[in-house]
């Protein structure tokens, strides 16, 4: 048995208990670990396959083009758009669950004499619970209805995120025209064009993307010294364009969180150019490399947004501008807080992301699979956009 | 980074996030309360009161409703933000102690109600002293004289025990109108509203303010969470 076919059995498709219990909240996502709730237990890790390109692009074919990424973009943008109610609808559906529960055993409540009756019908709606939860579909509906998609398709991804140049050309046009617009916003402050300067910013994502599609190529010269010298080169590169975005998200946060808006969008180049760098390594198969270079850019993240919590980022939500003592001051504070919330959740779901890149590494060496195997997997993958690694013991 | 620590971290923040929150809230919704308590107080303001030394009156009866209205909310706010950092990690378990016993450190605002009398006094003195004669001063001045601090009510009242009570009702219902439509009570309203605002939930001030001083022990305790 080759360790490619070794590692596509073991990287499988999300397990449908474990689909139930990613629905239901049992287990959660931590980055590209997975965790029980109760627990803290690693349960396993998931690994974005080839297939996620559906979900930007088309068909199977937009991935891996170059001349595709323009489509790939804007198709993107429209699945993202799309797909930000995903989240939700997984809650949702445990909610209506809970409530058509409630609303059974309500109906229970001091009707005694109809005990029996009500008995079974609360053992049919759990069954029926049971049955929406475990008729939840796989690969593509699955990532949709829990909101694992809008992860994959985020900047940060989830695990190696470098699949196909065509997704990280995506990913890294949309965090460009993010920046772009802010910088309307920014540039009739002063101060602030110095910290951006747009055409310098555009030659470091044009030097990325052709990293990106460096690195996918040099899959073409699979097991060529020539592809790892390739590789190594890539990292070394995309570790000069990490700390230039990260230098730029620093000067953004430097006095303020006033222009974290701006300070976020680089953080996304910060985390595309570390997924690069990580990708190349594992391609490398330089396990103890790609961990530090995991752990090195996870500590450079949360530096920079790891205090910044929601009373930073609803400016102030602490101090509304109602008068104190009323209770318009009470529902100020709210609304500030709650509209913080998205950025507030991107900023940690990104930390997590960056410090959890090589986390399968340490079980793939237990189970002897080779890290350039099981990133192979992943790129050869044909259905899953998915794909699960249980955690060695 | 080790996703433990990571996930430790992430958990300070947002356990920080809720408190600040929470703490703010608190403050608020006692601010609330004592709002509504102190408007029925303003019939004890004397017309002296409101138009020459609101704050003598406001400070220290607002003072007193914010710390009726905040006894023991702050005491188990604490304990609760306590317990919640003790299960984040059992290692925060000293950290945890030391902002339970805070709350024995916060200061509150603390205006001293004068004594009725001397109040009445010296806003009658001051009355006289800035009295610069013609236009509305002087009919404020008489006005005040009738009426002063609501004496004709308090004597109305002291002569309730013999005289009829409506004439008691009658006075107060006097000296309330006079407020009412000179704006006097709202005067006084948006100095409560001034002193809560700064003294109980500003964010600078000397003394600090009682919400800055909460923000600032939650913020110390996260940092010092975050850095174990």
């Amino acid at each position: 048995m080759s360790i490619i076919r070794k590692a596509g059995q073991v990287l499988c498709q999300i397990p449908p208990e474990l689909r139930v219990q990613l629905a239901n909240g049992a287990v959660r996502l931590a980055g590209s670990v997975l965790r029980d709730t109760k627990t803290g237990r690693i349960v396993g890790f998931l690994q974005e396959a080839r297939p996620l390109a559906k979900l930007v692009g088309s068909g199977a074919g937009v991935v891996g083009g170059a001349a595709a990424a323009p489509g790939v973009l804007l198709m993107g943008v429209a699945a993202v758009g799309v797909l930000k109610v995903g989240g939700l609808v997984q809650g949702e559906a445990t909610r209506r669950g809970v409530k058509r529960t409630e609303a059974v055993v309500n109906r229970i409540d001091g009707k005694v004499d109809q005990l029996g009756e009500g008995m079974v019908r609360v053992e049919d709606k759990l069954g029926a619970m049971n049955g929406e939860l475990a008729s939840i579909g796989s690969g593509i509906d699955f990532l949709k209805m829990t909101g694992l998609a809008n992860l994959a398709l985020g900047a940060a991804g989830i695990g190696v995120s470098v699949v196909g140049f065509g997704i990280m050309s995506a990913k890294l046009g949309v965090v460009q025209r993010s920046i772009h617009a802010l910088a309307d916003q920014l540039e009739s402050v002063r101060d602030k064009i110095d910290r951006l300067r747009q055409d310098a910013i555009d030659a470091d994502f044009s030097e990325l993307k052709s990293l990106a599609e460096l690195y996918d190529e040099c899959w073409q010269l699979d097991g060529s010294a020539r592809a790892e010298q390739q590789w190594h080169r890539i990292q070394q590169d995309a570790l000069v364009f990490q700390n230039r975005f990260a230098d730029r998200a620093q000067k953004l946060l430097s006095n303020s969180t006033s222009n974290v808006h701006a300070a976020d969008t680089m953080m996304d180049a910060v985390a595309l150019a570390s997924s690069l760098r990580v990708a190349s390594l594992v391609a490398c198969n330089e396990a103890t490399l790609a961990r530090s270079a995991a752990n090195e850019s996870s500590r450079q993240v949360e530096s920079l947004t790891g205090k910044i919590g929601l009373a930073e980022l609803a400016g102030g939500a602490t101090a509304p501008s109602a008068e104190p003592g009323t209770p318009a001051y009470e529902l100020t504070l709210g609304s500030a807080r709650e509209a913080a919330r998205p950025l507030l959740r991107k900023l940690r779901e990104r930390e997590a992301a960056v410090a959890t890149r090589a986390a399968p590494l340490d079980s793939l060496e237990k189970l002897g699979i080779a890290p350039k195997a099981w990133l192979a997997a992943a790129r050869d993958e044909k259905e899953e956009p998915l794909l699960f690694l249980e955690a060695g013991e | 980074m080790d996703v433990e620590f990571l996930l430790r971290r992430q958990a300070v923040t947002e356990w920080r996030d809720r408190h600040l929150f929470h703490a703010v809230s608190t403050i608020n919704t006692a601010a609330i309360k004592a709002r509504i308590d102190f408007d029925a107080l303003l019939a004890e303001a004397a017309l002296v009161d409101s138009i020459w030394d609101p704050s003598g009156f406001v400070f220290g009866r607002i003072d007193s409703l914010m710390r009726k209205h905040l006894t023991g909310k702050l005491d188990a706010f604490l304990a609760q933000a306590a317990e919640e950092l003790r299960v984040i990690e059992a290692r925060f378990d000293l950290l945890a102690e030391a902002l339970t016993a805070s709350a024995s450190t916060l200061t509150f605002p603390e205006a001293a109600i004068a004594p009725d009398e001397s109040v009445s006094e010296a806003a009658q003195f001051r009355l006289g002293a800035n009295y610069t004669g013609g236009g509305i001063l002087t009919n404020l001045r008489s006005l005040s004289l009738a009426v002063r601090d609501h004496s004709l009510a308090r004597t109305a009242r002291a002569w309730s025990t013999r005289a009829s009570k409506s004439v008691a009702t009658r006075a107060e219902a006097v000296g309330k109108s006079l407020h009412d439509r000179m704006g006097l009570y709202d005067r006084l309203r948006r100095k409560a509203a001034e002193r809560i605002a700064t003294a109980w939930m500003g964010d600078v001030g000397s003394p600090i303010p009682l919400k800055a001083q909460l923000l600032v022990l939650i913020d110390d305790v996260a940092s010092e969470a975050r850095s174990y």
